[in-house]
């Protein structure tokens, strides 16, 4: 089993990414911003954060910066979401660590696919 | 600024803080205390100037120079109370700020004064930048105001920007009545090929139905 961990302050974006990406094989966490996926992730075996930038109390990219100086965390791939589009955005997702970015609204089959070239299982097998 | 500032009992935090105090001083020995080198000594300044309205306006200006976190939350909780036009005009540029902090500072104000932020949405719904009018959105989903829906519904039947009507249909899956249901129809024919709007859609829809029921 893989844990996918859906980090978004709108409910309603992480009921739908976390539809589009369940598999039998994997096990959804979810957190409403960047400190509560810190302590759901701490002492949890996580394969994938898929992150989005602008939240309340932790931004996706102190997360990002946090999952990467975490001796438990950091070797953990992160998707970045953000409805800001500019290359300097994604530079900046890059810089903190990020492994993808991806802009809102996110193409479904797209984000399905990239999550199963990351983690395996899902769509690609 | 010349009033003279009362030496008001506090909590004993210790020898050090009492020392950095400096009381007792005048407002103006106070504003220039915000731009101590020392954290400690700012903080003082700010709650021994909180409550004074004519501080306001060193909070806000000190507000983009300030790299303490403890400080910026600090000054946003002395700007809380009996903000002015001018001063909510001030803040309200900070949703395009990149400091973190300082944006999330200010959605949360504008939370805490919805009718300040009432007075303001109008601008905000036009603003140029769609990213701007989402937090104008994050704020309308949480301020207790009696337009809020309105608003919600107006973001939904008229912004250009699909991750702005995502937004707002996401803060209307929160609020939504039967009202909701009329405009709906317009929102997903604006959309048709976007997938989480037309989730988002669907799932009002059982929610508002499955309350009316």
């Amino acid at each position: 089993m893989k844990t996918v961990m859906i980090v978004d302050d709108a409910t309603t974006v992480r009921m739908f990414h976390k539809k589009l990406v369940s598999t039998p094989d994997r096990i959804i966490e979810e957190a409403e911003n960047g400190v509560e996926a810190l302590e759901k992730a701490i002492g949890t075996q996580v394969d994938l954060f898929l992150v989005d930038v602008n939240m309340p109390k932790m931004d996706g990219y102190r997360l990002c910066k946090e999952i990467r100086r975490n001796e438990a965390l950091r070797a953990v791939p992160v998707i970045m979401i953000s409805t800001e589009s500019a290359n300097q955005d994604a530079e900046r997702a890059y810089q903190c660590g990020a492994n993808y970015y991806m802009t809102k609204p996110v193409d479904a089959d797209m984000l399905k696919s990239v999550v199963s070239a990351v983690i395996g299982g899902g769509a690609n097998e | 600024m010349g009033l003279k500032k009362k030496a008001e009992p506090i909590a004993n935090h210790g020898d050090e803080f009492d020392e950095k105090r400096h009381h007792p001083r005048t407002t103006e020995q106070l504003v220039n205390d915000l731009s101590s080198n020392d954290r400690d000594v700012r903080r003082w300044a700010i709650r021994d100037l909180s409550g004074q309205q004519d501080a306001h306006d060193a909070f806000i200006d000190r507000l983009p120079l300030e790299d303490d976190p403890t400080v910026i939350e600090a000054l946003f909780s002395a700007l809380e109370h009996d903000m002015s036009d001018s001063h909510a005009s001030q803040v309200l540029t900070m949703l395009k700020s990149e400091h973190v902090q300082l944006r999330n500072g200010a959605i949360e104000l504008m939370q805490q004064n919805p009718d300040v932020f009432a007075a303001n949405v109008n601008l905000l719904m036009k603003d140029n930048d769609p990213d701007t009018r989402i937090f104008c959105v994050d704020i309308i989903g949480a301020v207790a105001h009696i337009e809020a829906l309105n608003w919600l519904h107006q973001f939904a039947l008229t912004d250009d920007n699909e991750n702005v009507v995502g937004t707002a249909l996401d803060k209307l899956a929160e609020i939504a009545d039967t009202s909701t249901l009329d405009i709906l129809q317009t929102v997903e024919s604006r959309f048709p090929n976007h997938s989480y709007i037309q989730f988002v859609i669907s799932l009002i829809r059982n929610q508002v139905r499955g309350a009316d029921e």
